[in-house]
């Protein structure tokens, strides 16, 4: 065999075999790697992040308008209620009255 | 042709068991210087009765007011006299004549009246009905659904209203004048 072959040989394998990364390579590479991360990505969380805020507004917003709708309605209808009772009362006092006076009236007197 | 009459006799019937309507009377208040228009039922009704005390006394409005269908009430005020039409009033009184209401109150003065109308059906009153016409003003209330003698007591004394007690000789209900101290 050639030694120029043997020489060729060793070379070689000196060439492939594994070497450790130096320390601190991986994290050079993460950050690296995050830098050149394009910015939608950067920004994907914080939109994410909104798009649920606005979810949850727009169904806590306008649920929170029909109760507070629904409460008015509810005051105006007793509010309602309550005139419409007392109407009645005054009418019926009125004629009690009235009643009241006419037998007075045609009471013979002792 | 005694189809078509049978025909006509069923539509006249279920036409004049329907409900009045309460809106015709809105007329009487074109003229008028205040005007109390109110009309509650069903989910409106149910909503208002939602807001009242929820106690089991005997005398809260809530277990009346849960068992009535409507209330409805006109009250128009005006500035003058002759500014209404009582003849407005005639198909309501009418209406109530035809439906088997009865007049238990009828209080005539010169140029006003007032009358109580009650609707009863198995002994049960069923409906109250106030008309009170006076030169210048007018109301109408028109309670529907069912009323105890307890409920109608409350609504005449436990308001602060004299007592009126209403006495059942079996047939008519009568309005029972306070005796005289």
């Amino acid at each position: 065999m050639n030694p120029d072959e043997f020489d060729l040989e060793d070379q070689l394998r000196q060439a492939l075999q594994p070497k450790r990364a130096p320390a601190g390579f991986a994290s050079k590479v993460m950050a690296r790697t995050r830098a050149k991360q394009p910015w939608h990505q950067n920004w994907n969380g914080a939109i994410t992040l909104a798009m649920v805020a606005g979810l949850v507004m727009a169904v806590v917003i306008p649920v929170t308008l029909a109760s507070r709708r629904q409460e008015d309605r509810a005051i105006e209808a007793r509010n309602q209620l309550i005139t419409a009772l007392g109407i009645t009362k005054i009418q019926i006092r009125q004629v009690n009255e009235k009643i009241s006076q006419r037998i007075k009236r045609n009471r013979p007197a002792l | 042709m005694k189809t078509t009459l049978i025909f006509l006799f069923t539509a006249l019937t279920a036409f004049a068991q329907q409900g009045f309507d309460i809106k015709s009377l809105d007329r009487l208040g074109t003229n008028a210087k205040e005007s109390t228009n109110i009309t509650l039922e069903g989910d409106t009704l149910k909503l208002a009765s939602s807001m009242l005390a929820n106690n089991k006394d005997p005398a809260s409005l809530k277990g009346m007011v849960d068992k009535l269908h409507g209330i409805y009430v006109r009250s128009f005020e005006f500035e003058e006299t002759g500014k209404y039409n009582q003849a407005d009033l005639e198909p309501l009184k009418t209406w109530l004549g035809n439906q088997g209401w009865t007049r238990i109150v009828d209080v005539k003065e010169k140029k006003e009246f007032t009358q109580i109308w009650l609707h009863t059906a198995e002994g049960k009153a069923r409906g109250l009905a106030v008309i009170a016409a006076e030169p210048k003003q007018v109301t109408v209330v028109y309670i529907d659904g069912a009323l105890s003698m307890e409920d109608i007591g409350k609504l005449s004394g436990n308001f602060g209203i004299p007592d009126m007690t209403f006495k059942n000789d079996g047939k008519k209900l009568k309005p029972e004048s306070k005796k005289e101290e």
